[in-house]
């Protein structure tokens, strides 16, 4: 977000920046420094030049001074203007007042007002020295026994110092600015030395993650000892810094990522084979049992034809034991049949094969030809058979009425079959509220033992063992109803009490035709 | 097309099966009923037989040698004299989609075996109206 942030520098950048600074800390370090030191040289050596002068001075006027003679002092002072470094040289008298003054252009008026900086020399003890903006002003008072009888001064330039000072910052400045150069054209070079190969490593790990692991031996920075030492043996020498050190981590990486890829692809392949085959397998299967399934029913379409032509006495009237003995042989076929379905209907299941053929139809008529068929079957066992409908049943539904009556048939000839007295019960209704509609059929039997509850739904299962003896059947029938149910979006649920009876529900999707056919109105 | 359902008795049938028990078992179930009926073994066998017999009704298994029930439909729908006969399919290919496969071929019904000779005539009947129930909601999509 913001720019200036510091932490959000390239690595390069960082690293240039912070270099370039420690060298322009050091250069301007020793810089000032070098100043500092001659500067301190050059002004003890002025303070010398003063001292000699001052010397000089106090040998020479010390007696005129004595006879405050004026002429002479003036004469001292001007003869000390021959060096270019003075600038001026000074005699003051005992009270302090200035009596020669080389730098003065007329004749010295004699100065009645004592020169405090006069009085002060006179005052002092020790040479006094003060340093002005360009010239050092020192100056002593002149004793003569024990008596004070002046002072005297001079000023010296200090510009000759300056220009020196100038020209050591100037070289120091020179100086300061070819180092700083070299310094960040080192720290460029450092820097790319460090991120250039980790920029490879970061493009390397990006191909890698693009799935590219033929790319990764010719990022040139990886290839180990590239840059650093020679050959050895032939084989390129490994880097030992970090950074070769992370390039052949990366390349171990790199290859134990292959390795792995190259194994999880076998795996997959293994894996996408296996699969294949078994589905090959379970389709040979499925096409196997439909073959055998038709090869079965085309005799079975025979005996079960020409039995019930016999009982319906077509060709002359059987005598009962003729009767009992077709009677028989077509309620096997028959019951052949259903198994014959049944396997049929669960090998498409397994398959995958079942395709619902989902049409408008109207559930009331459904349940008519249920009730006629339940009916049927509740008489055989002398059972009462009741039926009710929910006035809420929509009168047309959406859906694969072949197999909602598969289920529902199933369902009631399962409750004719468990149940010895009493009644069995069709009821429909739907909830509005859960999108759903129920087909519920409830008998007076058996039960189911709780145990069983969840068993009874499997294949080949019933609650005595598989299959039982005391009861016909293939035990197909309810995992075959639910399957179905659940393919629909529905599900079948049981409510049972042993030795009181049972209770299967199917719940189904409500759709509406309003629902799927809107321009129909 | 309008059958007669209420005068069954009166129809001519041909019963085309190759296999024997099950020709026999048609035929004597439509004989039951009080329909006329002559069989053939194959298609072409059928083919022959029309020339000199016009059925209410054709019955025709799908798989048979020499000629099979599709190429008998076909046929007979392109010949004018026998285009207008309905042929209903019987078969023990109980798998999804062979029925959707003989209605769409053009047979006018498909019965699959074993058929049930107590409500035959039935079946029957709602077979046809199945395939023609088809069939209504483009004719009148058309005008």
């Amino acid at each position: 977000m913001n720019r200036l942030d510091i932490r959000r520098w390239p690595l390069a950048a960082k690293f240039t920046l912070s270099i370039t600074l420690m060298v322009t800390l050091a250069v301007a370090t020793v810089t000032l420094l070098s100043l500092q030191r001659e500067r301190d040289t050059f002004r003890s050596e002025l303070r010398q030049q003063a001292q000699l002068a001052l010397e000089l001075i106090e040998e020479v006027s010390a007696n005129p001074l004595y006879r405050l003679d004026a002429d002479t002092l003036q004469e001292v002072v001007e003869e000390l203007d021959e060096s270019d470094m003075l600038l001026g040289g000074y005699i003051y008298d005992a009270d302090g007042r200035l009596v020669a003054d080389s730098t003065a252009t007329q004749e010295l008026v004699f100065q009645i007002d004592p020169d405090p900086y006069g009085q002060r020399l006179v005052a002092s003890d020790e040479r006094e020295y003060d340093w002005l903006p360009d010239r050092l002003r020192a100056g002593q008072a002149v004793v003569l026994g024990r008596q004070r009888i002046g002072a005297i001064a001079v000023e010296l330039s200090t510009a000759p110092l300056d220009s020196k000072i100038a020209d050591v910052r100037n070289e120091g400045l020179e100086a300061a600015a070819i180092t700083i150069i070299a310094g960040i054209m080192l720290a460029l070079l450092l820097s790319r030395s460090i991120t250039t190969p980790i920029k490879e490593l970061a493009r390397a790990t990006e191909r890698i993650a693009a799935g590219d692991m033929t790319q990764k031996a010719t990022v040139a920075m990886l290839r180990p000892g590239l840059r650093s030492g020679p050959a050895l043996n032939g084989k390129a020498a490994p880097s030992t810094n970090e950074i070769g050190q992370l390039a052949m981590a990366f390349n171990e990486m790199a290859d134990a990522i292959q390795k792995r890829e190259t194994a999880l692809r076998e795996q997959a392949e293994t894996l996408r084979v296996a699969n294949a085959r078994a589905e090959e397998a379970a389709r040979i299967k499925s096409e196997f049992l439909a073959n055998v399934s038709h090869e079965l029913r085309t005799p079975l379409n025979v005996i079960l034809g020409f039995s019930d032509m016999m009982l319906l006495g077509i060709d002359g009237a059987l005598n009962e034991k003729q009767h009992h003995k077709v009677e028989r042989l077509r309620e096997n076929g028959a019951r052949l049949l259903v198994l014959i379905n049944d396997i049929l209907d669960l090998s498409r299941l397994e398959a995958k094969r079942v395709e619902l053929v989902n049409k408008p139809f109207a559930p009331r008529a459904l349940a008519d030809r249920l009730a006629t068929q339940a009916t049927v079957l509740a008489a055989q066992k002398q059972l009462e058979f009741k039926q009710t409908i929910a006035p809420d049943l929509p009168t047309t539904l959406i859906g694969d009425e072949k197999r909602v009556e598969q289920i529902a048939l199933n369902l009631l000839s399962n409750a004719a079959k468990f149940t010895e007295t009493g009644s069995i019960t069709l009821e429909m209704g739907a909830k509005a509220d859960d999108h759903s509609w129920q087909i519920r059929v409830t008998d007076t039997g058996v039960g189911i033992p709780p145990h069983a509850l969840d068993l009874i739904f499997e294949e080949f299962r019933q609650v005595d063992g598989s299959p039982t003896r005391a009861y016909m059947g293939t035990g197909l029938g309810l995992a075959i109803a639910r399957n179905f149910a659940r393919l629909m979006g529905g599900n079948i649920t049981v409510e049972s009490e042993l030795h009181a009876g049972s209770a299967f529900t199917v719940t189904l999707p409500l759709v509406l035709e309003e629902a799927k056919l809107p321009e129909a109105t | 097309m309008t059958l007669d359902w209420d005068a069954f008795k009166t129809w001519s049938i041909l019963v085309v099966e190759d296999e024997p028990d099950n020709a026999e078992l048609i035929v004597g179930t439509v004989q039951f009923y009080g329909a006329t009926v002559k069989s053939a073994e194959h298609g072409a066998d059928a083919l022959e037989i029309l020339k000199e017999f016009t059925p209410t009704l054709i019955l025709a298994d799908l798989s048979m040698p020499k000629m099979d029930g599709w190429i008998m439909r076909a046929r007979l729908k392109d010949d004018p004299r026998t285009a207008h006969i309905p042929v209903v399919a019987i078969s023990a290919h109980a798998m999804e989609g062979d029925k959707e496969k003989a209605l769409s071929a053009g047979f006018d019904g498909y019965l699959s075996k074993p058929i049930n000779i107590i409500s035959f005539v039935r079946d029957l009947r709602a077979a046809m109206e199945e395939k023609a129930a088809l069939i209504r909601p483009q004719e009148t999509g058309r005008s």
